[in-house]
């Protein structure tokens, strides 16, 4: 692993070394990987020294609370499944014909809203059998570093082919050198900064992970007893409660399937009173800064004057029939009211090219309809959001599609 | 609002308009008109039934946002005589500000202006680097500096700002004769005008005769590469030469009728010792930085959200929260900056780019 103070020569002398090293990775072969990068899973969800470690960095560079950390690393990490992996990885590996041909070296970017993201982020690209370059966000290195640090004690042979390092966003000589060797540059982060890596990668395959919102549907079934109204809203105070809704799998919006302001206005107290007031005791939220309290003040105080505005402990919810508006995070959503699910993917239509998930309340068949809903409005062309259950939006498996398309692709040549 | 509070507002205006305080009246005053406000204006009405704290007694400011969603006012669309609209991208979503008469603004602005940037002098050739307000009739800005040409300019004030760009010709001839003349001037503008005439003004520099100043107010907004106060401070004396302590930034804000100044000119223009810069805040506002988690005041020097009570906004409301990150300091505050989204830089989307659509 390099420090952060790595300087431009180090970095390209490293990324050399990696990609020079592809062969020897892919040499180990499939099951080798796939168990070193499980073992290095498992070692962060034990309570080993460095397992205990990265939690404390966790909460003190994200502010989340603790119990908040821990259930961001136990998800996630308990995705990260041999079997899964294996089935994943298999038709790279095992193919006969059109083989694809691994990367000799991919370079990921890192963002730093969701500190687990990485661990997808470095994993796939490693389970083609490409060694990996990452830059960690300046915000939260210390999972990225933990799990490059777990993969060295699972086995030395395959940590060697990842490489963690962290410089200035500004420096344009060091990120020169840290794409200027990857045949995939795999970018988390704003779209700004998926742009600015872009032209300083010409050479590589772009897989841009930039900008994106995530929304919620409640079906009508759901409404329809006390009991089902209170199950969905259960469900989607977890999706966001998780991470503090700051990631792009948050939703901000829920639309619910009703012409009754009434209705949507109980479900929002169902949410806000029993969903999020009783997460807010299992998974509390974390530390605010002044800025995101300024934030949630403004938000707040629109809601509160423009529609019905409920507050709990530490979360707000809204019901609001004007223009919509995304929240500022940290457990503050709104509530519309929609009469149809073409009405509700009309709705989204502004943000298609930024949708990356919706949880919907509802049957598999409602699923099924929304995502057939949204093609015919947003076009073939727009991004495929992920649809899931409510509840699952911040919990996608390991092999789950992201921006709509399969895990590893464009991962390979 | 009843007349009688207008009145005893408008005589304590006056009565402090030398710069005395009587926090006392000031805050009867504001929590009168408070509780006419919370049964007048209906978004406000509705902000206070779901905010129920009372912070040492006092009703909670309306958050700024609220102007760019709802009409905070406390009559009717058919009175207005004026709608200040603060800057933006889209009209749909600029915050709006309704005026059924200016008359209460005119004399806080006014009393403000003299105390702070004119102590010493009834008028002075005012230089204008903000649109008038035939180009931007709905900037609270442009319509104050026109104010000022009436109150304080000088033969030879005039605009060298217009259609969104600097009459630099205009800009040097102006400033050539007040040097040759040994006229003083005032030049009144934006931070991001100041800053194209910095960069249009190339090599030229100028000497401006002693009692020259600048108020300078705004942020950037993308309309013109950032640069830090200080740096500008420096970038302004050197270009104009004008003494630091003439230089000074006005806060005002679109959701506001009165303003506040930087201290400094005034104690400079009155030979009197020039102390720590900070904005001097009018008797008849009261200016606090708060914990937007209790909405309590923050302790002295201590960096809370402003929160501004300004009793000047009989006709929407007078108690202001805004996203500026304050301190105090001595009888004053110092505003450091607008508090910075709350998303992280990372893959959400920014509120803006939502809204954008």
């Amino acid at each position: 692993m390099l420090a952060p103070s790595a300087n431009p020569h180090e970095i390209l002398a490293l990324a050399r070394k990696l990609r020079a090293g592809a062969a020897e990775l892919r040499a180990l072969g499939v099951e080798r990987i796939v168990s070193a990068l499980c073992d290095a899973a498992q070692q962060l969800r034990g309570t080993g020294a460095l397992a205990t470690i990265t939690r404390q960095k966790l909460h003190a560079d994200t502010g989340l609370h603790p119990a908040m950390i821990e259930w961001g690393l136990c998800t996630t990490l308990a995705s990260v499944e041999p079997s899964v992996l294996m089935e994943l990885a298999a038709p790279l590996w095992n193919a006969r014909v059109h083989k694809p041909v691994p990367a000799e070296l991919i370079a990921v970017v890192l963002a730093g809203n969701v500190f687990t993201a990485c661990v997808r982020g470095l994993f796939l690209p490693l389970l083609t059998g490409a060694p990996v370059i990452a830059k960690t966000a300046a915000r939260d290195p210390a999972l990225a570093l933990a799990l490059e640090r777990a993969l060295h004690a699972a086995d030395p042979s395959v940590a060697r082919h990842l490489a963690v390092l962290a410089f200035d966003r500004d420096d344009n000589a060091s990120l020169q050198a840290f794409v200027g060797q990857a045949q995939v540059v795999s970018v988390y982060g704003s779209d700004a900064a998926v742009e600015a890596i872009a032209s300083e990668a010409p050479q590589a395959r772009l897989l841009a992970h930039g900008h994106g919102i995530s929304a919620a549907y409640v079906g009508p079934q759901s409404l329809e007893t006390p009991d089902a109204l209170r199950d969905a809203a259960a469900r989607l105070a977890l999706d966001v409660a998780a991470y503090d809704q700051l990631g792009c799998l948050s939703p901000h919006l829920v639309w619910v399937h009703t012409a009754s302001l009434a209705q949507a206005e109980s479900f929002a107290r169902a949410l806000c009173d029993h969903g999020l007031e009783q997460l807010q005791s299992l998974l509390p939220r974390g530390k605010l800064e002044l800025d995101a309290q300024a934030a949630e003040l403004q938000w707040r105080g629109i809601a509160a004057a423009s529609g019905t505005l409920y507050t709990g402990s530490a979360h707000a919810v809204s019901v609001e029939t004007g223009p919509a508006r995304t929240s500022p995070g940290f457990r503050n959503l709104s509530v519309r009211l929609c009469t149809n699910l073409p009405h509700f993917a009309r709705a989204l239509t502004p943000f298609a090219t930024h949708l990356k998930a919706i949880g919907v309340a509802g049957s598999a068949e409602l699923r099924t309809e929304l995502r057939a809903e949204l093609a015919r409005q947003h076009g073939s062309e727009a991004p495929k959001p992920h649809v899931c259950r409510l509840g699952e939006m911040q919990t996608p498996g390991f092999d789950a599609p992201a921006d709509g398309r399969p895990a590893l692709y464009g991962l390979t040549r | 609002m009843s007349p009688t509070l207008r009145t005893r507002i408008e005589q304590l205006i006056d009565r402090l308009a030398d710069g005395s305080h009587d926090d006392a009246a000031r805050d009867a005053l504001l929590a009168e008109l408070a509780q006419q406000q919370a049964s007048t204006v209906e978004p406000y009405q509705r902000f206070l039934a779901s905010e129920r704290r009372r912070p040492h007694g006092l009703l909670p400011a309306l958050p700024t946002d609220v102007f760019r969603f709802a009409r905070v006012a406390a009559h009717a669309s058919a009175a207005d005589v004026a709608v200040f609209r603060t800057s933006g991208t889209t009209a749909e979503h600029r915050g709006s500000h309704a005026f059924a008469e200016l008359a209460l603004y005119d004399r806080a602005a006014r009393a403000a202006a003299r105390h702070a940037l004119f102590p010493d002098r009834p008028r002075l050739r005012l230089l204008v680097l903000a649109p008038d307000v035939h180009e931007a009739p709905d900037s609270s800005l442009s319509y104050m500096l026109a104010q000022f040409f009436r109150w304080f300019g000088a033969a030879g004030s005039s605009y060298v700002w217009r259609n969104a760009a600097l009459r630099h010709d205009a800009l040097v001839q102006a400033l050539r004769e007040a040097s040759a003349h040994d006229e003083p001037v005032a030049l009144l503008g934006t931070s991001f005008a100041f800053v194209h005439a910095e960069d249009a003004l190339g090599s030229e520099r100028f000497q401006l005769p002693h009692g020259s100043r600048i108020m300078q107010t705004g942020g950037f907004k993308g309309r013109s590469r950032s640069i830090e106060p200080a740096q500008m401070l420096e970038l302004l004396q050197a270009r104009y030469g004008i003494a630091a302590p003439f230089i000074v930034q006005e806060y005002g804000m679109t959701e506001l009728s009165s303003q506040l100044y930087e201290t400094t000119l005034r104690e400079a223009a009155l030979g009197l010792p020039v102390t720590a810069r900070r904005l001097w805040v009018p008797g008849w506002v009261r200016a606090q930085p708060i914990d937007p988690q209790t909405l309590l005041p923050v302790a002295r020097g201590e960096v809370g959200l402003l929160r501004i009570d300004d009793l000047a906004n009989v006709g929407s409301v007078c108690a202001i929260q805004t996203s500026d990150l304050a301190r105090t300091l001595e009888d004053g505050v110092v505003v450091l900056g607008r508090a910075q989204s709350a998303l992280p830089r990372g893959c959400s989307i920014a509120a803006d780019e939502w809204l954008a659509h």
